[in-house]
């Protein structure tokens, strides 16, 4: 290292400076002027002085050699008593810039002993502690520097140089003591500023990463005393990084978020460049006003020229340098995945992938937006990215993973045919994956889960040979069993449960399979079997969660023998207090209801339910057990206590809409307003308004809430209902369509947009239909909005889609409700679709149906007798249309249509006599006088006279 | 530069001005064709001239016209009462923008073909002072007025999803949606970026499409903090996709955040009521 000046600050990195100005320095101090020698020199004063010049020349001229050469022959000939000042301190700078350590050391040491008071005594001192360093004599450095910490001019220098000397010679705590000392006073130097980032590095590599977050942030903060921003930068990152590894993805975080962006550190860097022109331009100003100053400012422009050059190859080399702007955001959205900001990493990785579709970024983002999005369980959205990411990636080192989070995200979604289809995909591509295992396992229980036994009996078994002692060996083997079960296999689900239990005696499931073994018992009709079986189960689980089905499973055995229906009572009593989830509750509960009903026990009915009641007051079930408890005391003789308990019931959550059980307890409670009293109780009692009654219970005056409003509305519906008036039904109806659809519950939707439905107003029934789907996705009328869809699009034509709603409403909704409709809906859209056979299969089944019976069957009949007709199998056809008119004459507009099409059947056949009695036979029945049908065949008819 | 027209006193300027569009006023630099400048205490348009009020002689002043051919540009005075406006707007006071922005368009208009006018970004501001307002009807005539003249891509962009704006407000979110997409697909500016984003996820809200809403009005808090008007219609809308997704805790949290960061924002109050109904919402339980 060379010194060129010590003017100005040629860098702050902890270079030392250049000795190469102390001449210029010392001439201009007068001090090249050859000194007075000493009296009696070993050599001529002339040779002595002639020495000294020429070894200042050669100094000035970079010739350090040289320079020592005649400085050592003028300090070995000039007297003792000479005035040697220069002639030392340029011997020190000429052996510092040969880079002769211990020799600059000799020199400087002598200057200061000699010379003391020299002005130039500090930058031999901070020289020879340069010297020390160069050494690594750090001790003596350090008392090199001592005396210059307290100076201004040399302070951040010298602490900088000294920290980084114990930095590189591994003194970590006498770096960090140094340096704390260094920005002690403020990051208000470059050098301050650059000791705060090597402080920051060292406290990062002892893993004090606050510390070092701090030092950065303070960095960020006055980041235009830096001289280079890029450092500054990349330390960020490497710290967020060594954070992120360390599992401190919140720290990691707020590191990242210190790096400026390539924008801002250009910005930066320009502007810096553009400060030091306009001081450049400022020392020219001033050297105009004062020419005396001119050495000092040419070497100080000089120097600022030197650090713009520096400056400006560093901003070009940043420049040409690829973005790392999505690295650092890929980073940032792993930092913020960590912190269970899942949604802020998907938007990061979804941007990433918008601002540069194919950049460098686009496996890592992809995959990144898989793993999001499968936490996050995105659905259809998350596994179409996991598509994209397999069909583009398939060969990474990713695709296993992202294959697996594929099927498991569709098994999260309860799609459990395309988790077996992703599952199946993945298992059959050729060569290793990760997660072949957890695949085999959950393809089973994908298919066990949808339904698919055989196929689940069939993925375990394969799971169970290829890994025989595999993590999920128990599942896989009780779950073989359980599929086996719900298949109604009982004789191999018992084998399996026992290999099951026999394997596993302590296993996790040995309650749920003695349970199990019991249920399979059932099937078997061994009641007493059961009988036994569970007695047993209960002296050995007496605790078990599985308390409530087995109790109720125990009802069950009783309710089947006869004479045992008080112990089925009883069993399904302590099942209903024993249950944990709801399914058992309602079955075990309403069992024991029914029986007692059976017994005409109202009285206990009434005890069981409000004993229920008073201990689960919040239970989803309240709203059927007071709709029994209503029924229990009119029952009793007590129909005002009903209404007072349904009513209350009712108040209770009105206005809410998301409490869909009011519906119910509305229409029960209208029943009981509605009902005709005895000739004897009306004649006793004063006459009531069952309306006003009605009203007074449910307190419509006082209600205010939208929701509230409406049920109102929805009771007058359904009193009117009740008294056989459709009028006013609709009436009430069509005044809760001018609600906004979030206003009501699931059962006013479904009626509101079943009623606009009946009327054929589309448009108007869609938004109910659309919220009751969206915002009440497990709701029991969820099937009315399915059904509703499928009538809308079956309406426009469009019936892939009608047959879509339409299956879904029964694989999807359930159908609890809509099943009949549903049912219609599919077949008439089959028929529509030309899928005859599947038509007439389900034509057939609702004709049969017996609860069905009516309206639907005449229907059906009919769309019989059109399939036939589109067969070509006339006769056939006419049998289906004549069947209806003669054995379904009630429902008129399928007999219209029956007359009309058998007619033109026979006209078709050339049996034009048939046909024209199959007319003259309709326009004798007067009750189809107003059907359009009718009119045809008066037309026919007057045709066939004429002709 | 000789004047076109013989000086004027001024009170026959003030009293020719009666009819004209507001006169800018202040220390108007007026800069000509030629290099040549000349400071104004106000100006006015007529025709094809511009008429300047400037010192005649000590202690007279005169309005002095100069063909606008002439003119290379205007340096106005008040130009920092836009970025008055604009902090009034992002608070939420929308208002007081209107207020600053309604003399600033008026005075401005007259200008609008010399450079240095700042009618367009003023009447852009106003624009969305009155969609801020929820005053549809008079943003529309507007933004139509400033789409016909406007040329600089940044400013047809704001006008674009001011525009945007109302369509999502007329019912037509999948038009203004498409119209957002265009914005974030050709723009760099992070004003324009953080808009069209919100909007976005304004739309997709409202198709009740929360997982995209959400996604859409992330990018505003992730990428373009730095735009606080916008944050704060961001932020309630994060909240409303996540009670959309039933993630109650993550929406209310989000409310607490816009009403400690930005209180006086009209979001915040907004924000208030939201937490009590999605809270109630969240603690609903069984029958």
């Amino acid at each position: 290292m060379i010194f060129r000046l010590l003017l100005t600050n040629p860098g702050s990195n902890g270079a030392p400076w250049s000795f190469r100005r102390v001449a210029a320095v010392l001439l201009a101090a007068g001090l090249a002027v050859a000194p007075l020698w000493a009296q009696q020199p070993a050599a001529p004063t002339n040779q002595i002085s002639q020495a000294y010049l020429e070894g200042q020349n050669a100094f000035n001229n970079g010739d350090y050699p040289q320079a020592i050469q005649k400085m050592e022959f003028v300090i070995a000939n000039a007297a003792a008593d000479s005035p040697l000042e220069s002639v030392y301190y340029t011997l020190g700078a000429a052996q510092f810039n040969v880079r002769n350590y211990p020799s600059a050391i000799d020199a400087l040491q002598t200057f200061l002993s000699k010379f003391p008071k020299s002005d130039k005594a500090e930058d031999a001192a901070y020289f020879l502690g340069q010297s020390q360093i160069q050494l690594k004599n750090l001790p003596a450095a350090a008392a090199a520097f001592a005396a210059l910490e307290s100076k201004p001019a040399y302070r951040d220098r010298v602490l900088l140089q000294l920290g980084t000397a114990y930095k590189d010679a591994g003194d970590t705590e006498e770096a960090i003591a140094t340096l704390k000392k260094l920005i002690g006073a403020g990051l208000n130097s470059t050098e301050a500023a650059n000791g705060a980032m090597l402080l920051a590095g060292l406290y990062s590599q002892k893993g004090e990463f606050d510390g070092a977050f701090d030092l950065l942030k303070a960095i960020r903060q006055n980041s235009e005393m830096l001289d280079n921003v890029v450092r500054m930068n990349s330390m960020a990152i490497e710290l967020g990084d060594s954070l992120l590894k360390a599992e401190k993805p919140e720290q990691a975080l707020r590191c990242y978020q210190l790096v400026q962006t390539k924008a801002e550190v250009i910005r930066l860097q320009t502007e810096r460049i553009a400060t030091m022109q306009r001081r450049i331009d400022e020392n020219l100003v001033a050297v105009r006003a004062d020419p005396g100053k001119a050495a000092e400012i040419t070497s100080a422009n000089n120097q600022l020229r030197g650090v713009i050059e520096l400056t400006k190859k560093q901003l070009a080399d940043f420049e040409t340098k690829p973005d790392f702007e999505g690295p650092l955001w890929l980073r940032v959205a792993q930092a913020n995945y960590g912190i269970d900001r899942k949604w802020e990493a998907a938007a990061i990785y979804d941007e990433l992938l918008r601002r540069d579709p194919s950049g460098p970024e686009r496996e890592a983002a992809l995959y990144g937006l898989v793993v999001a999005s499968a936490e996050l369980n995105r659905g259809a959205k998350g596994r179409a990215v996991a598509e994209a990411y397999l069909k583009e990636f398939s060969g990474t080192a990713n695709a296993d993973t992202a294959g697996y989070l594929l099927g498991a995200s569709a098994l999260q979604d309860q799609d459990y045919d395309a988790a077996a289809d992703y599952f199946g995909t993945s298992l059959k591509k050729p060569g290793e994956n990760d997660y072949r295992e957890q695949i085999m396992f959950l393809l089973g229980n994908a298919q066990l889960s949808g339904g698919k036994f055989d196929a689940a009996v069939g993925s375990y078994d394969k799971y169970l040979g290829a890994y025989p002692s595999g993590s999920y060996r128990e599942d896989a083997i009780y779950r073989k069993a359980l599929a086996s079960l719900f298949a109604g296999k009982y004789d191999e689900a018992a084998k399996a449960l026992h290999e099951y239990l026999k394997a596993f005696p302590e296993g996790q499931y040995g309650a749920d399979a003695e349970y199990r073994l019991a249920v399979c018992k059932y099937a078997a009709s061994d009641y007493e079997g059961v009988l036994a079986d569970t007695d047993a189960w209960l002296k050995k689980f007496p605790e078990d969660s599985m308390l409530g089905e087995t109790l109720s499973l125990r009802g069950d055995a009783f309710a089947a023998l006869p004479g045992k229906e008080t112990e089925a009572i009883d069993a399904y009593v302590a099942s209903a207090k024993a249950a944990k989830n709801l399914e058992v509750l309602n079955h075990a509960l309403f069992q024991a209801a029914q029986l007692l009903q059976k017994q005409g026990d109202w009285e206990r009915i009434g005890a069981v339910f409000t004993e229920f009641i008073k201990a689960h007051p919040t239970s989803e079930v309240v709203v059927p057990a007071v709709f029994w408890l209503g029924k229990a005391k009119v029952k009793e003789g007590k129909p005002d206590d009903a209404k007072k308990i349904v009513a209350e019931a009712i108040q209770k959550n009105i206005a809410d809409p998301s409490q869909a059980a009011v519906e119910p307890l509305i229409t029960q409670l209208a029943q009981f307003c509605g009902k005709k009293r005895s000739v004897a109780a009306a004649n006793e009692a004063p006459k009531i308004d069952p309306e006003a009654e009605l009203m007074s219970l449910l307190d419509a005056d006082k209600q205010t809430a939208p929701t509230a409003k409406a049920r109102v509305l929805y009771a007058r519906a359904e009193l009117a209902r009740v008294r056989k008036n459709p009028e006013e039904q609709g009436r009430a109806l069509a005044e809760i369509a001018r609600f906004k659809p979030e206003e009501l519950s699931p059962g006013l939707l479904a009626a509101v947009g079943d009623s606009l439905l009946g009327r054929k107003d589309y448009a108007a029934a869609t938004p109910f239909f659309q919220t009751l789907m969206d915002h009440y996705p497990k709701s029991d009328d969820l099937d009315f909005a399915y059904n509703g869809f499928g009538e809308i699009a079956f309406a426009k034509g469009d019936y892939p889609t009608a047959l879509r709603y339409f299956t879904e409403a029964i694989d999807k909704a359930g159908a609890t409700q809509k099943l009949k409709d549903v049912t219609i809906g599919q077949a008439k859209t089959l028929l529509a679709l030309g899928r005859l056979d599947e038509a007439e299969k389900l034509f057939k089944q609702i004709a049969s149906t017996r609860e069905w019976r009516g309206d639907a069957t005449a229907y059906s009949v009919y769309s019989l007798g059109e399939i036939e007709e589109k067969r070509n199998k006339l006769a056939e056809a006419i049998a289906y249309y004549q069947r209806v008119f003669v054995a379904y004459g009630r429902y008129l507009p399928w007999v219209a249509r029956s007359y009309l099409r058998s007619a033109e059947c026979f006209s078709r056949l050339g049996k034009s006599g048939e046909a024209l009695n199959t007319y003259r036979e309709m326009l004798r029945n007067e009750k189809l006088a107003g059907f359009p049908e009718f009119e045809e065949a008066r037309k026919k008819v007057e045709d066939a006279g004429n002709g | 530069m000789k004047p076109l027209l013989t000086l004027l006193f001024l009170g026959v300027a003030l009293s020719l001005a009666v009819a004209q569009p507001p006169p800018a006023a202040g220390r108007i630099k007026i800069t000509f064709a030629d290099g040549h400048t000349q400071m104004a205490a106000g100006v006015r348009r007529s025709g094809n001239t511009l008429l300047a009020n400037i010192a005649i002689a000590a202690g007279v002043r005169g309005e002095t016209g100069y063909p606008l051919a002439s003119i290379r540009g205007i340096e106005f005075p008040n130009e920092s009462q836009l970025k008055t406006a604009q902090a009034a707007l992002g608070s939420g006071d929308a208002s007081k923008a209107l207020g600053i922005l309604d003399n600033l368009v008026s005075e401005q208009r007259g200008f609008r073909t010399i450079p240095g006018n700042f009618w367009a970004p003023a009447a852009i501001l106003k624009a969305d002072a009155l969609l801020a307002l929820g005053r549809d009807k008079e943003a529309a005539p507007l933004l139509e007025q400033i789409a016909s003249e406007v040329k600089d891509p940044d400013q047809i962009q704001n006008v674009r999803i001011a525009q945007a704006f109302l369509s999502l407000r007329g019912g037509r979110p999948d038009e203004a949606g498409a119209t957002f997409d265009k914005v974030i697909a050709e723009s760099k500016r992070p004003g324009n970026l953080a808009k069209a984003w919100q909007g976005k996820g304004e739309s997709l809200l409202t198709g009740e499409d929360y997982d995209g809403a959400l996604l859409a009005y992330l990018r505003v808090p992730i990428f373009y903090s730095n735009e606080t008007a916008v944050m704060p219609p961001s932020l309630l809308g994060i909240a409303r996709a996540y009670e959309g997704l039933r993630d109650f805790d993550r929406a209310n949290e989000t409310l607490a955040e816009l009403v400690k960061t930005y209180p006086s924002s009209p979001e915040a109050a907004a924000a208030k009521a939201e937490t009590v109904r999605i809270q109630k919402k969240a603690n609903a339980g069984g029958f």
